[in-house]
């Protein structure tokens, strides 16, 4: 063989050799490193805490945005709550609420889901945040302990239905409806005309009944009476002081010491990990740049605050 | 066919494509000619190799997850196409200049020519070693070697185009940078209509 071959093969030879070294390397390196994270890790692998965040207005279906990333849903939250409750090491959930309320069959969804979690003797706690109002505390009294920021706006207990009359607008710009339908309510609640007396009372056995269906739940969940509930449940917001006063919450204290109750009440060591919900790093940045965007454009509200027609609600709606 | 690649890998031929590759450039633009461009697994191979020692030499920099198993098997696999796919690009691209100013034809050439050039590529994994078992510098070298070592590669390049053309060696620069600055053109143009239509759909939200 000639010489420079011979050369040529010794050097491929040593090139093999030193990658296989490297992938050696690389690997020891990393078992090494993985012992250290599971010595670390031993707490953030056993029974612990899961969180589950309920932000801004409860709908069935979450908002969507321009990024395509949907944000909160009532299907949304379940789903976290069903996770966790098929989580074998879940002990404990603490419910971070922060919104004003919602629909009703949304709101009435995630209460029985609770319902049904501390019912399976999961410890839950609610850790109620700038506002926990209407269905916000709603969803809260679903869970064993309450507690609240002294500066929470919750309570409003009650149910509400708005519905703008533009009938004067309507006359003035000569614009009319025409409307073809089965029955005499069909159109209820419309825009473009006044409310009829009988169309005013059956849309009250509506609020009522869905009022009534809040002070028993609430009720239920607190372990209280709900004549206990009824004078405090006409609508009227308060802080958190004054909730833990009306006996609607158990504690002031911020969201540490709601994780903090959670593990004592479930029985679980003072660093028991907390199972918080995780976004991909993409999600997060597309979140980031779609809140930047709306707030600049101001179109937040706009897209927050606009419907399509009228909705009954467990809602603060100052 | 595997009988024809054992006959092929026993001939040690392809020890000389390598040799000769890294000694005399020329000489083995000169060989693809009168061989009608054979060795042209070879360049496969070596593309192949160059992936995963840069992978590997990537992975000795820092600390690694058990991820590093998928980039060495899956992403290898995902690096080795893209680099294929940017050889016969720049081969296509050298090709097309080449032609449009008057030379002939020579694609299947420049993508031996261009594969093969990337050998050199496949010493940094052995300098890389050496500079992290001596706990020195090893990304910074990395850095540097990787610049080096291209500049190895280019220099195969243009003398392969030159040769292949009977071109001079200031002409042949050029048309090895060709490629490069017409996709860093392209590059820059899409970047500027991709924040144009950006800024066109966020003031749209």
């Amino acid at each position: 063989m000639d010489k420079n071959r011979k050369i040529l093969i010794s050097i491929l030879a040593l090139l093999v050799l030193s990658a296989v070294l490297a992938v050696i390397d690389i690997s020891m390196r990393m078992r090494s490193v993985q012992r250290e994270r599971f010595s670390l890790a031993v707490p953030g692998v056993g029974p612990g805490v899961g969180v589950v965040r309920i932000n801004g207005p409860i709908e069935m279906a979450g908002s969507e945005g321009g990024f395509a990333i949907s944000s909160g849903g009532s299907e949304a939250i379940i789903q976290r709550i069903a996770a966790l409750e098929a989580d074998s090491r879940i002990k404990a959930v603490v419910v971070r609420i922060n919104s004003p309320g919602g629909t009703v069959a949304a709101t009435q969804e995630i209460y029985q889901k609770l319902m049904r979690l501390r019912q399976r003797n999961v410890v839950l706690v609610a850790s109620l945040g700038d506002i926990a109002a209407s269905g916000g505390y709603y969803i809260a009294s679903a869970c064993n302990y309450i507690v609240t920021n002294q500066g929470t706006l919750t309570g409003s207990i009650g149910v509400i239905a708005v519905s703008p009359n533009l009938q004067g607008l309507f006359q003035k710009l000569g614009i009319k409806m025409n409307v073809i339908k089965s029955g005499a309510y069909k159109d209820i609640l419309s825009s473009y005309r006044d409310l009829t007396p009988e169309e005013r009372e059956l849309i009250q056995v509506l609020i009522d009944s869905s009022y009534n269906q809040f002070l028993k739940d609430v009720a239920l969940g607190r372990n209280l009476g709900i004549d206990d509930i009824r004078p405090y449940a006409d609508g009227r917001v308060m802080s958190g002081d004054m909730a833990v006063k009306y006996r609607l919450a158990d504690e002031i204290g911020s969201f540490e010491v709601a994780l903090e109750k959670a593990r004592k009440k479930a029985k679980l060591p003072e660093d028991a990990p907390v199972y918080d919900e995780q976004r991909s790093p993409l999600d997060q940045f597309l979140m980031t740049l779609e809140g930047a965007v709306l707030n600049r454009s101001g179109l937040q509200n706009r897209v927050m605050r606009y419907r399509g027609g009228y909705m009954i609600e467990y809602r603060y709606q100052p | 066919m595997t009988a024809g690649f054992v006959s092929a890998f026993r001939s040690l031929k392809w020890i000389d494509y390598v040799y000769y590759i890294l000694i005399e450039p020329r000489r083995f633009a000169r060989m693809i000619i009168v061989e009608d461009a054979r060795p042209l697994w070879g360049g496969g191979l070596i593309a192949a190799a160059v992936t995963v020692c840069d992978v590997i030499a990537a992975g000795m920099l820092g600390v690694e997850s058990p991820f590093f198993y998928y980039k060495l098997t899956y992403g290898a696999i995902l690096f080795f196409i893209v680099l294929i796919v940017k050889i016969v690009v720049l081969a296509g691209l050298v090709d097309l200049l080449c032609q449009f100013i008057g030379y002939q034809g020579k694609v299947k050439e420049f993508v031996v020519i261009i594969s093969y050039a990337l050998f050199p590529q496949i010493f940094l994994l052995p300098v890389v070693s050496v500079f992290k078992v001596f706990h020195f510098a090893a990304p910074f070298f990395y850095v540097f070697f990787s610049i080096v070592f291209f500049v190895w590669t280019a220099l195969i390049v243009i003398q392969g185009i030159s040769e292949l053309h009977a071109m001079e060696f200031f002409r042949a620069v050029l048309v090895f940078l060709f490629p490069y600055a017409f996709l860093g053109i392209l590059s820059f143009l899409s970047f500027v209509l991709v924040v144009i239509l950006s800024f066109g759909y966020v003031s749209f939200l």
